[in-house]
């Protein structure tokens, strides 16, 4: 008889804590990304795990760009480059997604720099 | 896994897209497309480009929800909101609480409603007459001491004579029921847009 699953609630915690971090400074991520140019899939999650530290799987990506495509923050195209068999779409911030970036990114400058002043207080 | 495994993931994504304009469910397919032929081209195995996307199960319904929360939203139809909630019923408890909230503002709702049809044919329009019927203590088994409410002759009688106010006071409590609904559902399905 299979024996049941067991689920570590420290270990669940921690995930979830996790997942909720990734899921607030995304958004803000690639909107700071794209603030250099337009980008494709591809090269945002390759550039977002190379400068960013954020190891973000391609099917939490897609779907968090074509909600900023919703929202009016980023604007898409796609295009025929050279060195590819296939089409790519690209993302441009539009001018919404500018400001949206310089507000959120400033607010979240402010908050962890103070948030890392206190944790770094509390780990000594 | 081979290159028609891909294939397979990305004709099982567009089925699940089917809610979703054509548009849309086209673009969508079309760019993971080339993600995975991008994947596939730098030398990983399809099961190794497929990996981060997950089931197509769980990818499709990040946008088909949200696909669903927006049309809902923009199109300020209650019952498209009702629909969302009843959707995502399972997955949020968010939405659980949501729909006990608004299904108590429509019972409350239902009961002013027809009691207002009811006053509206009494012979003493806007005069409720409470009948709460006592009794005493040791006489009966516990479980039958009652205290019931309605038209009879017997027990002690509280009267609310509401008079002329009964319907306009009736209009306003079906008015604020119906705003405290629909802003609830509102709020509720706006959270939902992640």
């Amino acid at each position: 008889m299979a024996r049941p699953k067991t689920i570590d609630p420290i270990e669940t915690f921690s995930e979830n804590r996790r997942s909720q971090i990734y899921k607030g400074v995304l958004d803000i991520a690639v909107l700071g990304l794209l603030r250099s140019g337009p980008e494709y899939g591809l090269q945002i999650l390759d550039q977002l795990r190379e400068e960013a530290g954020l190891d973000v799987a391609a099917g939490s990506l897609y779907p968090l760009l074509h909600r900023l495509e919703g929202a009016g923050l980023v604007r898409s195209a796609w295009r025929h480059d050279a060195d590819a068999s296939h089409g790519r779409k690209y993302y441009s911030l539009t001018p919404a997604g500018t400001h949206d970036f310089e507000e959120h990114g400033a607010a979240w400058l402010a908050m962890s720099s103070q948030l890392n002043a206190f944790l770094r207080r509390k780990l000594r | 896994m081979s290159v028609d495994s891909t294939q397979a993931w990305l004709g099982e994504l567009e089925r699940l897209l089917a809610d979703m304009p054509k548009a849309q469910r086209i673009d969508i397919v079309e760019e993971t497309r080339a993600h995975l032929q991008g994947r596939l081209a730098a030398g990983l195995t399809p099961a190794q480009a497929l990996h981060g996307f997950g089931s197509a199960t769980d990818y499709a319904r990040a946008f088909v929800d949200n696909f669903t929360v927006t049309r809902a939203l923009e199109s300020r139809s209650t019952m498209g909101m009702v629909q969302v909630l009843v959707h995502t019923v399972g997955r949020s408890f968010r939405s659980l609480l949501a729909l006990l909230a608004i299904s108590a503002c429509t019972v409350l709702a239902g009961a002013v409603l027809v009691t207002t049809i009811v006053q509206a044919t009494s012979a003493t329009p806007g005069r409720i007459e409470y009948v709460v019927v006592n009794v005493p203590a040791d006489s009966l088994h516990p479980a039958q001491h009652t205290v019931s409410f309605g038209a009879s002759a017997a027990g002690d009688v509280l009267v609310l004579d509401l008079g002329g106010w009964f319907f306009p006071l009736a209009a306003l409590a079906f008015a604020a029921l119906w705003y405290v609904g629909r802003f609830g559902l509102l709020m509720a399905v706006k959270s939902l847009r992640r």
